[in-house]
C-alpha cells in the first residue's frame, strides 16, 4: 500500500467524496428540470441517445447481445475498451496494460489469443474493419483504444462470419461514434499517466457536417524490476554493459476525422502507437530479460454511400484503404538505450544507434495493407420478410514480421520490402433471410461463401429462431465462423539459434461451428439474462515441433542444432459454458447486477488434450456491480472475481523452475479487482469531474502473455491505477 | 501549442454549435407534455372534469422508467394533476393518453378499435403505427426525434390540433 499511503489515498477519497456530494447538493438539477424550460421547436433540435435501437438490436440479432451506452460509459468510468471488456459475460484479461499486440489482450470464450494480439475478436468502429486484414489481429492493446468519443459498444457473442467473412470467430465488437457532442477532458493518474482527449462537431447544412476527435495518452507505466518474481531470477540478461532497467513508457496518440455530405460519409482513422514489449505490455515475455521498443501505426480510410432507393431498399456501397504498419526502426532495445531515444526528438531516431556498443541489434518490421470494397442490399418483400445480401473484395499486400537478427539492417526502402512482400485477395457473397412468422417468431436462415486465393474455399451458414413474447426473449442459433491464416502463419522464416521457423502455404482456416441458446427477461427495473453456449473448433492453427526433425544451420561461421517448426492446422477443441446477468433498478438512486460466466472445455493440440482451465482460462468469473445516481453525483463499484488457473511451463529446467509446481505449472491464483468510479456530471451545466481507482486491493495480478509457457507470467503486474479527470462538453 | 491550436479550433467551430445528448425517452416524455398544450380533446370527454387527473397509459414495454412519473410529479396537465399506469386491454379506457410500445399489428388493431372515439390520444414510436391509425407517431432523423400526424385519425376522434404543432409534423391524411 506504500503507493496509497505517499499520496494520502484515504485522505483524496473522503476529500473526494464529500466535495462530489456537497457540490451535487447545492448544483443539482435533473434532466428533466433542464428540458421543462424548452419549446417543443426546441425539443425537436435536440439530439437523442435512442435506447430502442438497442433493444431492437437485443430482439432481432441472432446473437447473445450486450449493448453499452456512453451513459453506462460514463457512469461505470470506462475509459479504454480493456476496462469494458473486463466487465463484460465471458471476457477474461490475458495480459493487462499493454499498447502493443502482446499487451491489453483479453481472451473470448476461452478463446485465447494467438501470436497474433486480439485476433479471436472481430473489431470494428462505426462498421469500419479495424482488425487486420491480414489476419495479424490488432497492432495495439485494447487499453489504446479510448471510449471518449464512443456513443455505444455492441458486442455479439459467438460466431458471426455469416456476415462478417473471416475474423468474426469468437465474436464481435463494434463501436459506434459520437457525431453530436462536443467535448473536452484531461486526466492525471498513477505512474504519471496523462490523457488528453477532445471531440467536436460542427454541421455547416442539413446535409453537410463533419466531426473530429483526438486522443492523446502518455505515461511512463509502472517499472516492474521491483515487484517481478521472475526479474530476480534473470539469468542471461541483462549482462553488462546492458542497463539493469526496464524501458516501459508508452505514448499513443489517436485522431479520427470525418464528414458526412448528403449520402456520403467520410472517415478517416489514425492509432499511432509507441509502446514496449515487455513492460508496460508483457513484462513477463522472454523471461522479462528485455524489453523492446515498439511502434506502430494503425490507418484506416473509409468512403461510403448509403442511400434508401425506394422504400423497401438500402443500398450501401464501402471502400476501405487500411494499413497497419511497424516503425521500421523497432528494436529489442535495452532502456538506457531506449531512454536516450524516447527523450530525444522523433527525427533523432535514426540519427542514434544504441546498439551501437553491443554490436549488435535485432530489427522488427511488419506491415499490411489492404483494398476493401463492400457492398450491401436490405431488402424488405414485405413487412415480415427481409433480406441482407453483399459482396466483398479485399486485395491485400502484407509483410510477415521480419526480425532481421544482428547486424540486420532496418527495412526502410521498397526494394528491401519488396523481397518480403506477398500478395492475395478474398471474395465473398452473404445472404440472409429474416421472416417474421407472427410478431413473435423470427426466422433467419443464411450463408456466406468466401473465396481466397491463399486458403481456399469456406461456406458458412447461420440460422437462428427468436421468440418474443412480452418482456420475455428467446434465441436458438447455431453460427460458424472462421478465422483466416494470418500472414506470418503463413510466411514468416526465421533461422536462429534457438530454431528454425518455416513458412507454411498450405495452411487452412481455423473454423468454429456453435450452438447456443438465450433468454432475456427485460422490463423497466428488472433484467434477466442466461446464456448457454457449446462450440466446436477445428483446423487450429499451432506451431509443430517435428520430433526428430531437427536439423543443422550455420549462422556465421557456427553451426547449430535445432528444432524445425512450422505452423500447421494441427488442433481441434470444445469449449462450453454458461452466463447468468441479473439487473435490478432498487429505486432511482440505486441499480446492481451480477454477472456469472462458466467456462469450460479443452483444445487438443498436436495430439495434446489441454483442459481450458490448464491453458491459463479460469473457469469462473463474478462480477457483482453497484450504482449510485443522486442529482449529479454517480458512484459505481464493482467487484471482479476470477478463479485460478494454469498453464504448463517450458521453464521447467531453467531457473525459473523454482516458480513452477511440482508438475512443472505455473499456478495463478484466484484473484479479487475492484473497480470504483466517482463522477460529478454536469456541473454548471457543461463541466464533469471523476475520480477512478482501480484494483485497490490487488496489486499482484496477470501479466502473462501469448507465449506463455515460454516465458515467465511469474513477474506480475501491479494493477493500481488511480486517475482523476475533468472533462467540458459544450 | 498543441493544446493552443486546439483550443482555437473547438471554439472557432462551437461558436454556432451547442449541442448535447439527451435520453431517448426522457425527450419523447416531454413531447407528450407538449402535445397537451396544441391539443383540444373532444368535448363530452373528462378532460375538463378537474376531479379527475390526468391519466397517462402505457401499453406493452414501458421504456420510460421513471422518466413519466418524474413529469408527473413536476408539472400538471390541463390543470389537473397526473396519474400514469401501465395498461392491459381492459383499463386502456380509463386513459387520456395512451403511449403504445412496439407490439404486433393484431394488438395495434385491438387497441385502435377499443379506443375510437373515446377521447384518448393515441402516440406510438413504431414504423408504420402512424399510418395505421395511431394519432401521433414519433419517428427519429438524424437523431433527433419528430413525429408524424394521422390528420383522419386526429379528425374522426374529433382532436382539434392547433396549427403550430402541424406545422412541424410530418402529416399523414
Amino acid at each position: 500500500m506504500k503507493i496509497f499511503k505517499a499520496i494520502g489515498l484515504t485522505k483524496i477519497l473522503l476529500f473526494a467524496l464529500i466535495f462530489f456530494y456537497n457540490v451535487s447538493l447545492v448544483l443539482g438539477q435533473t434532466e428533466i428540470e433542464k428540458l421543462k424550460e424548452l419549446s417543443i421547436e426546441d425539443l425537436m433540435n435536440l439530439n437523442v441517445i435512442t435506447v430502442s435501437k438497442s433493444e431492437q438490436k437485443l430482439k432481432e440479432t441472432p446473437a447473445m447481445v450486450f449493448v453499452i451506452t456512453s451513459k453506462m460509459i460514463k457512469e461505470k468510468g470506462y475509459s479504454d475498451l480493456f476496462d469494458v471488456l473486463n466487465s463484460t459475460a465471458y471476457f477474461q484479461i490475458q495480459s493487462e496494460h499493454g499498447h502493443w499486440t502482446k499487451g491489453g489482450i483479453i481472451n473470448l470464450r476461452g478463446n485465447r489469443s494467438g501470436d497474433s494480439g486480439n485476433n479471436k475478436v472481430l473489431l470494428l468502429i462505426d462498421g469500419i474493419k479495424i482488425s487486420d486484414y491480414g489476419g495479424e489481429g490488432l497492432f495495439m492493446g485494447l487499453n489504446s483504444i479510448p471510449l471518449y468519443s464512443i456513443k455505444q459498444i455492441e458486442i455479439a457473442f459467438g460466431p458471426n462470419s455469416t456476415l462478417y467473412g473471416k475474423d468474426a470467430y469468437a465474436g464481435m465488437i463494434n463501436l459506434i461514434t459520437n457525431t453530436h457532442d462536443n467535448f473536452a477532458g484531461y486526466s492525471y493518474g498513477t505512474f504519471n499517466s496523462q490523457k488528453i482527449y477532445a471531440g467536436v462537431f460542427h454541421k455547416l447544412t442539413d446535409d453537410f457536417n463533419f466531426n473530429i476527435n483526438l486522443y492523446s495518452y502518455k505515461s511512463d507505466e509502472q517499472d516492474p524490476t521491483s515487484i517481478s518474481k521472475s526479474y530476480k531470477y534473470r539469468a542471461v540478461f541483462p549482462k553488462k554493459p546492458y542497463t539493469s532497467i526496464f524501458y516501459r513508457a508508452s505514448k499513443n496518440n489517436m485522431i479520427s476525422l470525418g464528414f458526412n455530405i448528403y449520402d456520403f460519409s467520410v472517415k478517416y482513422i489514425l492509432f499511432d502507437i509507441l509502446a514496449s514489449e515487455t513492460y508496460g505490455s508483457n513484462p513477463n515475455l522472454y523471461a522479462t530479460e528485455y524489453s523492446t521498443l515498439l511502434g506502430a501505426k494503425n490507418q484506416f480510410c473509409n468512403i461510403k454511400y448509403e442511400k434508401n432507393i425506394i422504400e423497401n431498399l438500402n443500398l450501401s456501397f464501402d471502400y476501405n484503404y487500411t494499413v497497419n504498419e511497424f516503425n521500421p526502426m523497432t528494436a529489442n532495445l535495452y532502456l538506457g538505450d531506449l531512454d536516450r531515444m524516447f527523450v530525444a526528438n522523433k527525427d533523432s531516431l535514426n540519427s542514434i544507434d544504441p546498439f551501437y556498443a553491443y554490436g549488435g541489434r535485432k530489427y522488427y518490421y511488419f506491415r499490411t495493407r489492404s483494398h476493401n470494397f463492400d457492398a450491401k442490399a436490405i431488402y424488405n418483400f414485405t413487412s415480415n420478410l427481409k433480406n441482407v445480401s453483399g459482396f466483398s473484395f479485399s486485395y491485400i499486400d502484407g509483410i510477415p514480421v521480419i526480425s532481421e537478427g544482428k547486424g540486420g539492417n532496418p527495412i526502410t526502402t521498397d526494394r528491401q520490402r519488396n523481397n518480403y512482400l506477398h500478395n492475395f485477395n478474398t471474395m465473398g457473397f452473404f445472404t440472409e433471410f429474416a421472416y417474421r412468422t407472427s410478431y413473435n417468431l423470427l426466422l433467419t436462415a443464411g450463408g456466406r461463401y468466401d473465396y481466397s486465393n491463399n486458403y481456399g474455399n469456406t461456406f458458412m451458414p447461420r440460422v437462428s429462431a427468436i421468440y418474443n413474447y412480452g418482456f420475455n426473449v428467446f434465441k436458438a442459433v447455431y453460427s460458424t465462423g472462421f478465422l483466416a491464416p494470418s500472414i506470418t502463419q503463413v510466411y514468416f522464416e526465421s533461422v536462429t539459434t534457438f530454431s528454425w521457423i518455416k513458412p507454411n502455404e498450405n495452411l487452412k482456416p481455423e473454423t468454429t461451428s456453435n450452438f447456443e441458446f438465450n433468454y432475456d427477461y427485460i422490463n423497466k427495473n428488472f433484467r434477466i439474462s442466461t446464456n448457454i453456449f457449446y462450440s466446436k473448433f477445428s483446423n487450429i492453427i499451432a506451431e509443430s515441433v517435428e520430433n526428430g526433425d531437427s536439423v543443422y544451420v550455420k549462422i556465421g561461421n557456427d553451426s547449430f542444432y535445432v528444432p524445425l517448426l512450422q505452423s500447421e492446422n494441427i488442433g481441434i477443441g470444445e469449449h462450453y459454458g454458461l452466463n447468468i446477468f441479473l439487473l435490478k433498478r432498487i429505486n432511482r438512486m440505486f441499480e446492481t447486477y451480477i454477472n456469472y460466466s462458466l467456462l469450460l472445455g479443452y483444445d487438443d493440440v498436436n495430439n495434446k488434450r489441454i483442459k481450458l482451465n490448464n491453458n491459463l482460462i479460469a473457469n469462473h468469473k463474478i462480477n457483482l456491480g453497484l450504482t449510485f445516481n443522486y442529482k449529479l453525483l454517480s458512484i459505481y463499484g464493482e467487484l471482479i472475481w476470477i478463479s485460478d488457473k494454469k498453464i504448463k511451463s517450458n521453464h521447467f529446467l531453467s531457473e525459473y523452475a523454482v516458480l513452477l509446481d511440482e508438475n512443472g505449472y505455473l499456478l495463478f491464483k484466484s484473484a479479487l479487482l475492484t473497480n470504483l468510479n466517482i463522477r460529478l456530471n454536469n456541473l454548471f451545466d457543461s463541466f464533469s469531474m471523476y475520480l477512478r481507482i482501480k484494483n485497490l486491493f490487488n496489486h499482484e495480478y496477470y501479466g502473462q502473455t501469448i507465449n506463455a509457457q515460454w516465458g515467465s507470467p511469474m513477474v506480475l503486474q501491479d494493477m493500481r491505477r488511480i486517475d482523476l479527470g475533468i472533462e467540458l462538453s459544450f | 501549442m498543441k493544446i493552443k491550436y486546439l483550443t482555437y479550433l473547438i471554439i472557432t467551430l462551437i461558436s454556432d454549435s451547442i449541442y448535447s445528448q439527451f435520453d431517448e425517452y426522457t425527450v419523447k416524455a416531454q413531447f407528450m407534455e407538449r402535445f397537451t398544450h396544441y391539443i383540444e380533446w373532444p368535448e363530452g370527454s373528462t378532460i375538463k372534469n378537474q376531479e379527475i387527473p390526468f391519466r397517462i397509459g402505457v401499453y406493452g414495454e414501458n421504456h420510460f422508467e421513471n422518466k413519466l412519473n418524474e413529469i408527473a410529479e413536476l408539472i400538471e396537465i390541463k390543470n389537473k394533476k397526473v396519474e400514469l399506469r401501465e395498461v392491459d386491454f381492459k383499463s386502456i379506457l380509463d386513459c387520456d393518453m395512451l403511449f403504445i410500445s412496439k407490439c404486433s399489428e393484431e394488438e395495434l388493431n385491438k387497441i385502435i378499435r377499443i379506443a375510437v372515439g373515446r377521447s384518448i390520444l393515441l402516440i406510438s414510436d413504431s414504423d408504420g403505427f402512424g399510418k395505421k391509425g395511431v394519432h401521433i407517431n414519433f419517428y427519429n432523423k438524424n437523431d433527433k426525434i419528430n413525429f408524424e400526424i394521422n390528420i383522419s385519425s386526429t379528425r374522426r376522434d374529433t382532436f382539434k390540433i392547433s396549427s403550430r404543432l402541424l406545422k412541424l409534423a410530418r402529416i399523414i391524411e
